[in-house]
């Protein structure tokens, strides 16, 4: 989990995270700007749960992931919580391809901490 | 000042108003500061604000296009300073406000804009109406007829 801390943190974006089980990570990402939507600047927010379940010497990664928008703004203040919209289904395209990238980028972490 | 450069000077200044906030949504809304839908909404709530004003300020330069040495009745200081100051103290609160909700200060949520843009013109839209149709024709508005005028205007005649 670091790594997503890190990952967001480069950003300026602000990872919170709130484990329930083991295997189990639900986390939210606010603060973010232009990070789904890449040829815009809007504000964007991520929540979603990371699953983690071993399976031998395997581990299989799940990602459940969704998130809202909010106008750009002049300035760098975000807006109010209730400014933001839902990325489904507008850039539900947008969504799943970084939810892909973002696993992606979670298993050759995982990958490299095994080795 | 005379009236007739009072109802030029101010139809020139509503009229630039009108139209410069509505162009100043649509750079704002380039700029990122609005979603495509936030700028058609703020350009359909903000248009209506002034086009009465604008209707019959345009109505009047067309009408009076060639007469160009008319000369006017004076009018007082104090007429000519609130014919000034109201319709540019509402211009200034709503660019005021545009200029909040692009910069997400104070106004950052779209709703709580539009019950901003909803409280100037309810505070400023009676006075202003006031003072401009003391100058100028209020624009007339058609009322649809409906079944029962007809019946009532033979009956009464």
């Amino acid at each position: 989990m670091d790594f997503l801390d890190q990952r967001f943190a480069a950003r300026k974006a602000r990872f919170v995270r709130d484990p329930v089980f083991p295997g189990i990570v639900p986390f939210r990402v606010d603060r973010l700007r232009g990070e789904i939507v890449t040829d815009s600047k809007m504000w964007e927010k991520i929540e979603g749960t990371l699953f983690m379940n071993q399976e031998g010497d395997r581990i299989l990664l799940f990602l459940e992931i969704g998130g809202q928008y909010a106008a750009a703004g002049l300035g760098d203040t975000p807006p109010s919580s209730d400014a933001f919209r839902d990325l489904e289904p507008r850039y539900a395209k947008q969504l799943a391809e970084y939810s892909t990238l973002l696993l992606q980028e979670l298993q050759g972490r995982f990958t490299e901490l095994v080795k | 000042m005379n009236e007739i450069e009072l109802k030029n000077k101010l139809g020139i200044f509503i009229v630039v108003s009108h139209f410069g906030m509505l162009v100043l949504v649509v750079v704002i809304w380039l700029l990122g500061g609005f979603l495509t839908d936030e700028m058609t909404t703020t350009i359909a709530i903000i248009a209506p604000f002034l086009a009465s004003y604008t209707t019959a300020i345009l109505k009047y330069i067309v009408e009076t296009k060639n007469k160009i040495s008319a000369r006017g009745k004076p009018v007082t200081t104090i007429f000519a300073f609130m014919s000034f100051c109201l319709p540019g103290a509402f211009t200034l609160l709503l660019i005021a406000a545009i200029l909040l909700k692009g910069f997400n200060i104070g106004l950052r949520s779209f709703e709580d804009f539009k019950i901003m843009l909803g409280t100037t013109e309810t505070i400023f839209g009676v006075y202003v109406g006031q003072l401009v149709f003391s100058l100028f024709e209020r624009p007339e508005v058609k009322q649809p007829e409906t079944a029962g005028t007809h019946h009532d205007d033979k009956q009464a005649s």
